[in-house]
């Protein structure tokens, strides 16, 4: 990886990783989000995955031809620097209706208070872990973010400044 | 008469309905958001609002906007999903001035808080390539939860004074357009922040004045011959508007290119205060807060040769 947390490296497809390249490739990345949520390949096929810091790895439509030092670059995707990856909540949001895999859908009771920050406690046959948090709003679905369903308990992950103050 | 009323007093001669106009601005802007179709339809977004019991009301020139009646509009549902920005009837006017394609490259020169820089994606399908720079460090984190929240994946994000923007992190040497949205006195976002006269002066104008050409002539600089700049402040004052077109046209680099608005506006004007102006300045546009019940703007549409 590129030691300047400034620059934005390509994850490159395959795993002959080299010096002062990312931590992940573009591969392994992808096979999680097939493994986890059963999101296929293909759906990335228009995009570019980059390193920005150890771990912290933004998704991107359309390509640039060399690392560069820039804010941003496209939107964070994954965060790939601890033990379990973590999904983002705008990640989810954008490619998560593809997902059939450790989804969990709330009814739009539960969403409401799943977006205030508050744990649901809940019986449900998955695997502990991070899961896509999906809801049904005017009979269509809606991504809602990431949730950490762990012994029972359904644990908001929607970044606190995100989170509603619903009355 | 109050300071802020003696201030806009210069812009009597240029009013049909003056009283209206200090009327207006006096009154409290509507909160509007805009629909974002990068992650939802205008249909589901209705339904939304009906089945979350959100207060809404249509804006009539556009079907993407809408008047939030009571509820503060970054703390709903759909906000949180991406699907509504608050963003402000005549701020989403000059994107659809510039109408980029999808696919285009497009340099968004003064970008934070990201509303427009956003609507040009969702113009674009979220396909191209749009680059979102601003030169304040502190507006970072707007620019980018914004066009994040809304689900935009083709911009990148710099940190550069527009006025020495260099596209050495980037592989290719001119946009296909521009919208050069420039830091201005903010004489139109009054009802927004009544304040905001406070520190007037006409110094501070030719100060501004000369930072917006400085950007202007980046932004030409940029662009691919025959491509589009388009130009726009939130106020009223010519030193900030006519005389910025004005004096780019006289440098010989690009021309002033007709449009028409979906709202009533005013032409730009071709005299102020004795000083003539080139007479395409007319094609330029004025949107008086009394005129759609909005804020101010002023819009050019540039052709670079």
């Amino acid at each position: 990886m590129n030691s300047k947390s400034t620059t934005f490296d390509l994850l490159l497809a395959d795993t002959t990783r080299q010096k002062n390249q990312s931590s992940v490739t573009r591969s392994e990345l992808l096979e999680f989000w097939h493994d986890r949520f059963g999101i296929p390949p293909k759906i990335f096929k228009e995009y570019t995955f980059w390193e920005k810091g150890y771990g912290k790895i933004w998704v991107f439509k359309g390509n640039l031809s060399k690392s560069t030092q820039i804010e941003a670059l496209g939107l964070r995707f994954t965060t790939t620097n601890q033990k379990n990856w973590k999904p983002t909540t705008n990640a989810v949001q954008k490619f998560g209706h593809h997902a059939h895999k450790n989804v969990l859908s709330l009814p739009l009771a539960q969403v409401l208070q799943f977006v205030q920050g508050a744990p649901l406690h809940m019986d449900w046959d998955g695997t502990s872990g991070y899961v896509i948090v999906r809801g049904n709003l005017s009979n269509h679905d809606i991504q809602i973010g990431v949730g950490l369903y762990s012994n029972g308990t359904l644990h908001s992950q929607i970044p606190k400044s995100r989170q509603l103050h619903l009355s | 008469m109050s300071e802020t009323t003696s201030i806009l007093s210069r812009y009597e001669p240029l009013l049909e309905d003056y009283s209206k106009f200090l009327d207006v601005c006096n009154t409290p802007l509507p909160y509007v958001v805009r629909i974002n179709t990068i992650k939802t339809t205008v249909q589901k977004s209705t339904s939304a609002f009906s089945d979350l019991s959100i207060d809404v009301t249509p804006c009539d020139w556009n079907p993407l906007l809408f008047q939030m009646n009571n509820s503060s509009p970054g703390n709903n549902l759909p906000y949180l999903l991406g699907w509504l920005h608050g963003q402000e009837e005549v701020s989403s006017i000059p994107p659809l001035v510039l109408d980029p394609l999808p696919g285009d490259t497009v340099w968004d020169a003064c970008a934070s808080p990201g509303s427009k820089t956003s609507q040009l994606a969702a113009l674009m399908d979220d396909t191209g390539f749009i680059v979102a720079n601003d030169s304040n460090l502190r507006r970072m984190p707007a620019l980018r939860s914004n066009l994040e929240r809304l689900g935009v994946t083709i911009a990148a994000i710099t940190h550069s004074d527009a006025r020495h923007f260099s596209l050495k992190p980037f592989d290719f040497n001119t946009f296909d357009s521009a919208l050069v949205d420039v830091p201005c006195s903010g004489e139109g976002t009054i009802r927004k922040n009544p304040r905001v006269l406070q520190k007037w002066s006409l110094k501070q104008l030719f100060s501004l004045q000369k930072l917006q050409l400085s950007i202007l002539r980046r932004a030409i600089s940029l662009i691919k011959s025959g491509g589009t700049v388009v130009y726009s402040t939130c106020t009223f004052s010519p030193e900030e508007n006519e005389m910025v077109v004005d004096k780019i046209l006289s440098e010989g680099n690009c021309t002033i290119v007709p449009f028409n608005l979906p709202i009533v506006s005013s032409p730009g004007l071709i005299e102020w205060e004795g000083i003539q102006f080139n007479s395409s300045l007319n094609l330029c546009k004025r949107i008086w807060p009394n005129q759609n019940n909005t804020g101010g703007f002023f819009i050019a549409k540039l052709e670079v040769k």
